[in-house]
């Protein structure tokens, strides 16, 4: 670049010791290539692997997660439908046991006293609906009911 | 030429490779939170079957103590057994025989 007619480029020119390489020769070049070409191909090959790899582990943890989620589906139906008899059946006698027994303990102050043990169903007005449970996502891949169970009734107003 | 080929199979293979990875990541994550929003569906449920439960075993103790009341005062009965806490009696037992 810096020509010895050029006086102010003179100072900041290195002085040139080292020799210039020689130029590749094409087959030299050739051989460059064909190195590059190859390490190219051992890249991507070992790209491939690897994401093949990946893809399996994702595809078994899939189905593993998948199983575990047809067993909670078919738990959670099961516990649905025992909540669900609970609030309609089991819940409203319990509640009907308890609020006679209360009431025969109010008029027999002998019997009040075994009562006075036990907690005193919550009135209608004093027990607050509960909130629902969040109904879950629809099933993505996992097939089965998706209850969305009613709360059971407040019995003992806790 | 060949060498181009090969390259271009490789690149195409990775990129089918690498679109597979990210379907199945997005599968992956929509069955985890599935299964996570099940876990906690069936914790609520857990929870509400513990407190069927507990009222059970009150109601449970309450009603023994009220059989074992009114084996003192019999005037409970016609309760327990509306309340079908204790068995009504039947109406082919046999009467009392009569006192002579």
């Amino acid at each position: 670049m810096t020509t010895p007619s050029d006086p102010g480029s003179s100072l900041f020119a290195k002085p040139s010791a080292e020799p210039t390489p020689p130029a590749p020769t094409p087959a030299e070049l050739q051989a460059s290539l064909e190195a590059l070409r190859k390490l190219i191909h051992l890249s991507l090959g070992t790209l491939i692997v690897l994401l093949a790899g990946l893809n399996l582990y994702l595809f078994h943890q899939v189905r593993v997660v998948r199983s575990q989620a047809v067993d909670l589906t078919r738990q959670v139906t099961e516990m649905a439908e025992a909540v669900n008899d609970y609030t309609t059946n089991t819940g409203p006698r319990l509640e009907r046991v308890l609020s006679e027994l209360h009431r025969y303990g109010d008029a027999h102050s002998d019997f009040g006293q075994i009562m006075a043990r036990y907690p005193r169903p919550a009135t209608a007005a004093a027990r607050k609906p509960a909130a629902p449970p969040s109904a879950s996502p629809p099933p993505p891949s996992v097939s089965g009911p998706n209850p969305a169970p009613q709360q059971p009734s407040s019995l003992l107003g806790r | 030429m060949k060498s181009n080929f090969v390259a271009t199979v490789l690149v195409a293979v990775l990129m089918v490779s690498a679109v597979a990875t990210v379907g199945l990541c997005y599968w992956y994550v929509r069955v985890l939170v599935y299964a996570q929003a099940l876990q906690a569906q069936g914790q609520t449920l857990q929870r509400q079957l513990g407190v069927a439960s507990r009222n059970n075993e009150i109601v449970r103790a309450m009603a023994s103590d009220a059989l074992e009341y009114s084996k003192r005062n019999p005037a409970i009965d016609p309760l327990l057994q509306q309340l079908d806490l204790k068995p009504k009696p039947s109406a082919g037992a046999p009467a009392k025989p009569a006192t002579r």
